[in-house]
């Protein structure tokens, strides 16, 4: 009761506090720094998480000279395992053969924030705690070494594992054999020892192999999925008919409790599942139930497009410089709209949790991205203290920003059933279930403009665009475009990065749809990359100039500007740019910023039979430097392949509330026969936060519709590219 | 019922008959090797070989191979004369080229590619295109399938060599 009473006082409170807030927040210099938090040219401001002080949390040496690396990071398939390891050994002194990788643990120590996996940043962001804490252990075991050796420490070598004596090397231990027989507490050094230099690196920066493979090529590795504890059955949930709906009651559950299997049936407040034997009893009983559903959408794509378009006046600014209004409307104008569908981030192993719920605490096992939200959602499902609620992040069969433990997540499912019947329930989504209910990819809409002066030159830009929010799966964050009317998430790409253009201007509206909208692999990325460099492209056409010198002509002479000129000019060499393409093949263009990466591609495409086929994908990324460059190509060959199924194929549409795409018969993705050769070039123009996952994607769709154009005359702005789809998006 | 899946006898369950044989392996005996991928039978995600042919495991019914011999990923490794474990020249192949980013289609891909090899042991690369093409990848491991496979070819030649 006293519970209810403080929350209702809160919510009076906050309610008030909000409607003040707004009025601020709403306030334009708040947007353009909102608008800001993305911006080219910087890190990407994603929390990272406090790194944990002593060594100890992150490994333990074993008397087997076994080193156990107790990772933060979950492993999605994107290296940041391997690629941590490598950063520990180096400074550590080990080699990875002896390195045993544990998963993300919520009971290990760490800071939950740090165990997050977001935006690429895995990797570089703990690359400085990571190999301090192994330089300080290094130098501990030095000197415990020469404690035990009878000698100085400046006397012992580190290396491969063990300390030995300089002038005599059979004087040694290894370091299992140290950690075992040290008496008392460890001494740390205070200050981290100097880092080594990189020219003196073993590991880091070479292609070390991933260390998860051999067990992904046997079938022993767990994945989330894979988790089996013992007394293990299977729940299944009861899904809405329509999008939104809310279960408002549950009828009888007799008919449900009898069928063969069944457990028992857990009915609560919006909430409907079975527990049974098996996978299929569990799902099979669902039909059994007696449900009332209420609420929710009968909407249908009209609706969708008619809800996400572009304001033709208003907007939240979100960059600006010079006076784009003032200067819009003089020389020669152009003006184009696109339009970008909603799709499925769609990792293949769906989303999937294991709960073990007892009495005295909770271990859950998910997949994903986020394990301290997966750890607050569940906490809040149960109505138990977060410090009771232990987290396992197994591999991730991908995840693609889709696994992170908020809206409609198999944890809090697997929590609420497991809880009702004292057993670990297993809950995984089928894929079918994936694509009916999952949240979807926010579509948008963007309308842009530009002038030329009579030498051709681009005098004034702007991109206005429209789009649902990538962060109402995550609430409370899901509030913050509501209340400042900046999706901040979702402004990846859609930066005007031509700084030599005097005048240009960015705004957004929220354009909220009622289907679910989250995020997916790189924000915002892939619809205003596209947009963006359609349209510098079709003022490129209008100036009469080559696409490529362009670009180069209007790019600006700060950071952003000098890189995107580097990778414009790699990705033209190395594609050939200047020769002709061969025969029924044509080229297009694009580039694009992603926080302080940035990338430029050129796509080789033809039509066929009315399909296009891209035969060839140049890629030049400055990802600064690579802990793994073979990982890091890894990524840059996968975020091109995502970006061209996005580009050519998915979509999901609405009819009645109800999604028309159930399967991957009707929602296609690329193929191995639809891949085309990549050619990359990893540029390092020094050190940066990001790994290179999801740059990549942003200009593979416009330099596939770019080089259409320069085939066919034919302009495509609607996502998916469809020919023939010429209509104005 | 009675399931002989690489090269052993497994008894399951009455229910596990008219279950699919993806389920049946991962759920029943634990072969959690075999990944479920779309539930339609277009991926290829879960392809296990029966008899030798690449079959989808969410849409074979453990009854309908009752009898046939049955490999996963995890019988595609052989031992040698120690009694160690000797990879296939798929998954070797597959490690010295780094093919899988998440790794949830590789077993599809390795038991495709295994058995394809099998009937095609020195191929084009426009015959690994098409052997390979059933098996789709969400991460994009596509630019590494077809070199693997070719050197997966290689290896099993100068192993059949040695032996």
């Amino acid at each position: 009761m006293r519970r209810d009473v403080r929350r209702v006082a809160l919510a009076l409170v906050a309610g008030g506090a909000m409607a003040g807030a707004a009025r601020l927040l709403l306030r334009p210099t708040v947007q353009l720094k909102v608008g800001g938090l993305m911006r080219p040219g910087q890190e990407p401001s994603i929390p990272l998480g406090k790194p944990p002080t002593s060594p100890w949390t992150w490994l333990e040496i074993g008397p087997d000279d076994r080193v156990h690396f107790y990772s933060p990071k979950p492993e999605l398939g994107q290296g940041a395992q391997t690629g941590l390891a490598q950063l520990l050994a180096e400074e550590l002194q080990i080699d990875l053969d002896c390195l045993v990788v544990h998963q993300p643990d919520t009971a290990r120590g760490f800071d939950p924030k740090l165990l997050a996996a977001l935006g690429g940043t895995s990797v570089n962001s703990l690359s400085r705690p990571l190999r301090e804490a192994g330089a300080r252990l290094r130098e501990a075991l030095r000197a415990e070494a020469a404690a035990r050796l009878g000698c100085e420490p400046g006397e012992i070598v580190a290396e491969h594992g063990r300390c030995f004596v300089r002038d005599d090397p059979h004087r040694s231990l290894s370091y299992g054999e140290i950690v075992a027989g040290k008496r008392g507490a460890w001494t740390m050094p205070v200050d981290p020892p100097a880092l080594k230099e990189p020219d003196r690196y073993r590991l880091v920066g070479h292609s070390a192999p991933r260390l998860d493979l051999p067990d992904k090529v046997t079938g022993r590795a767990v994945f989330g999925f894979d988790v089996r504890l013992p007394g293990m059955i299977y729940g299944a949930v009861a899904r809405p008919p329509h999008e939104g709906a809310r279960l408002r009651r549950v009828g009888s559950v007799a008919a449900a409790e009898r069928q063969p299997g069944v457990v028992k049936v857990v009915a609560g407040r919006g909430f409907a599942g079975v527990v049974a034997e098996r996978r299929s009893q569990a799902y099979a009983a669902l039909a059994h139930l007696d449900l009332e559903w209420v609420g929710g959408t009968t909407a249908g794509q009209a609706e969708i497009e008619a809800r996400v378009v572009a304001p033709e006046r208003g907007g939240a600014v979100v960059e600006r410089a010079g006076d784009a209004a003032g200067h819009l409307g003089q020389g020669r104008q152009l003006r184009a709209g696109y339009r970008s569908a909603m799709f499925a981030a769609l990792p293949f192993e769906p989303p999937v949790a294991v709960a073990d719920v007892r009495p005295d605490g909770v271990t859950i096992h998910v997949p994903g991205q986020e394990p301290a939200m997966v750890r607050a959602a569940v906490a809040r499902a149960l109505g138990r203290r977060k410090r009771n609620v232990r987290v396992i992040a197994p591999y991730a069969g991908g995840s693609f920003g889709r696994k992170h433990g908020h809206l409609r997540e198999a944890a809090p499912e697997a929590a609420r059933l497991s809880a009702a019947v004292g057993r670990p329930v297993h809950v995984g989504w089928s894929m079918a279930e994936e694509l009916a209910h999952g949240p979807v990819r926010p579509p948008s809409h963007h309308l842009l403009f530009g002038s030329l002066d009579p030498t051709g030159r681009a005098r004034a830009l702007e991109h206005r665009f429209a789009s649902a929010q990538n962060l109402q799966a995550y609430p409370p964050l899901s509030l913050l475009p509501k209340l400042t009317g900046v999706d901040a998430i979702g402004l990846l790409g859609a930066y005007l990065t031509y700084g030599a253009v005097p005048h240009r201007r960015t705004l957004f509206r929220h354009a909220p749809i009622p289907v679910l909208t989250s995020t997916y692999r790189a924000p915002g990325l892939h619809p205003n990359a596209f947009a963006v460099e359609s349209f510098v492209d079709e003022l490129a056409h209008l100036a009469g100039a080559d696409p490529l010198s362009f670009r180069l002509a209007h790019l600006g002479s700060d950071d952003v500007g000098r890189r995107l000129r580097l990778v414009l000019e790699a990705v033209s060499g190395r594609a050939g740019w200047w020769e002709p393409a061969p025969p029924g093949h044509a080229r297009g263009v694009a580039c694009c910023a992603y926080g302080d990466l940035v990338a430029a591609e050129v796509a080789e495409v033809s039509v066929e039979g009315g399909s296009i086929r891209v035969h060839r994908m140049t890629c030049a990324v400055d990802m600064g430097f690579a802990v793994n460059p073979d990982a890091a190509r890894a990524q840059v060959e996968g975020g091109i392949a995502m970006g061209l199924s996005w580009a050519l194929h998915e979509e999901i549409r609405i009819e009645g509330g109800t999604r028309s795409e159930t399967g991957l018969d009707d929602y296609p993705i690329l193929t191995l026969d639809e891949m085309p050769m990549v050619d990359t070039v990893l540029l390092d123009d020094g050190p940066r936060l990001s790994g290179p996952s999801e740059v990549p994607i942003g200009p593979v769709a416009a330099a596939v519709a770019n080089a259409v154009f320069a085939l066919t005359g034919q302009r495509l702005r609607k996502l998916p590219l469809r020919p023939p789809e010429w209509a104005e998006g | 019922m009675r399931l002989t899946i690489n090269e052993q006898t497994y008894d399951t369950a009455e229910e596990a008959a008219a279950e699919a044989l993806l389920w049946v392996l991962r759920d029943d005996l634990g072969m959690t090797g075999t990944k479920p991928g779309c539930g339609v039978g277009v991926c290829g995600v879960c392809t296990v070989l029966v008899d030798g042919q690449p079959t989808r495991s969410c849409q074979t019914l453990a009854r309908e191979v009752a009898g046939r011999e049955i490999r996963t990923v995890e019988g595609l490794a052989g031992f040698d004369a120690d009694g160690r474990e000797a990879l296939h020249p798929v998954q070797r192949a597959f490690l010295e080229l780094q093919v899988p980013q998440c790794g949830w289609c590789t077993p599809g891909q390795l038991v495709t590619a295994a058995a394809f090899l099998d009937e095609h042991p020195n191929p084009s690369d426009a015959e690994i295109v098409a052997a390979m093409d059933g098996v789709l990848c969400r991460c994009g491991s596509y630019p590494r399938v077809v070199p693997a496979v070719r050197r997966a070819a290689v290896l099993q030649a100068e192993a059949g060599r040695a032996s």
